[in-house]
């Protein structure tokens, strides 16, 4: 009994460092530069979607108000603001994802602790740039 | 000698006559051009602005669209929307005007109309009212 669990014990530990090894900084810095695009793709692309919704609910408005109805004007002017907050909202949301993801390649430069550290530091830091998006929002 | 001196009247004449025409025809030439662009003024080629304190008609519908969004984030806002404050706005530029009673709901104006998108610039001229008590 006492052998198995030293044995389950040994193994989690193996594991556990070679999750925790650092990678050369070779592989960093090419998992940083693709992390790094891949987030600049994504940020481009929120950013693209909220124009067009700002666009399109702008739109809107301008119909509205070329039928001269004031209650669908301002009906249309709220739903456009919201339009234009969640665009603004998924933008910074989108850069904090790009950032975290860069973030945490770079994290594998470290080893065991330092990492995981490293990583949980990352996601804390993305949790709380969603939080200040959607209070902001 | 009376033919030399007709001769040389004669390419005098001549030269005259030629330099008389050649201005002439510099100056026809001239004239037209010069009148033409200041009787019809070339347009704006497509796609530049109006002119200054002038706007295209995008610009005004444009313009009319910020306002109504100024409007609601106004009304929509606890702070602001118990003031009937006047928005206008020319090239995205937004002028509030009006009064209130506190300068926080007078700051809290210009914070909710530079939120707005299509905003450039706000000018804010709400005056705070003073209280009676």
């Amino acid at each position: 009994m006492h052998l198995k669990a030293l044995c389950a014990l040994a193994v989690a530990a193996f594991v556990m460092t070679a999750c925790n090894k650092a990678e050369t900084p070779a592989e960093v810095a090419r998992d940083v530069e693709k992390a790094r695009a891949e987030g600049q793709r994504d940020v481009a692309d929120a950013r693209a979607d909220a124009q067009e919704a700002a666009a399109d609910a702008d739109k809107q408005v301008a119909d509205a108000i070329a039928d001269h109805d004031d209650d669908d004007v301002a009906k249309q002017a709220h739903d456009a603001n919201e339009a234009f907050d969640q665009g603004k909202s998924k933008i910074v949301i989108a850069q904090a994802e790009a950032d975290h993801k860069v973030a945490v390649e770079k994290c594998d430069a470290l080893a065991g602790s330092a990492q995981k550290d490293c990583k949980d530091n990352a996601d804390r830091a993305l949790d709380q740039a969603k939080q200040t998006a959607k209070t902001n929002q | 000698m009376t033919q030399l001196l007709t001769r040389a009247l004669l390419v005098a004449a001549a030269l005259g006559s030629t330099l008389m025409a050649g201005c002439a025809a510099d100056s026809e030439r001239a004239t037209p051009h010069e009148s033409a662009t200041a009787r019809h003024p070339a347009p704006a080629p497509a796609g530049q602005p109006a002119a200054a304190g002038q706007q295209t008609a995008g610009e005004e519908v444009d313009d009319a669209v910020v306002t109504a969004k100024v409007k609601a984030r106004l009304v929509d806002d606890a702070v602001t929307k118990a003031y009937q404050i006047n928005v206008e706005t020319f090239k995205g530029t937004v002028q509030l005007s009006g009064s209130v009673d506190s300068e926080e709901a007078r700051l809290r104006a210009t914070e909710l109309a530079k939120n707005v998108g299509g905003v450039k610039d706000v000018k804010n001229s709400l005056q705070v009212r003073k209280s009676d008590g």
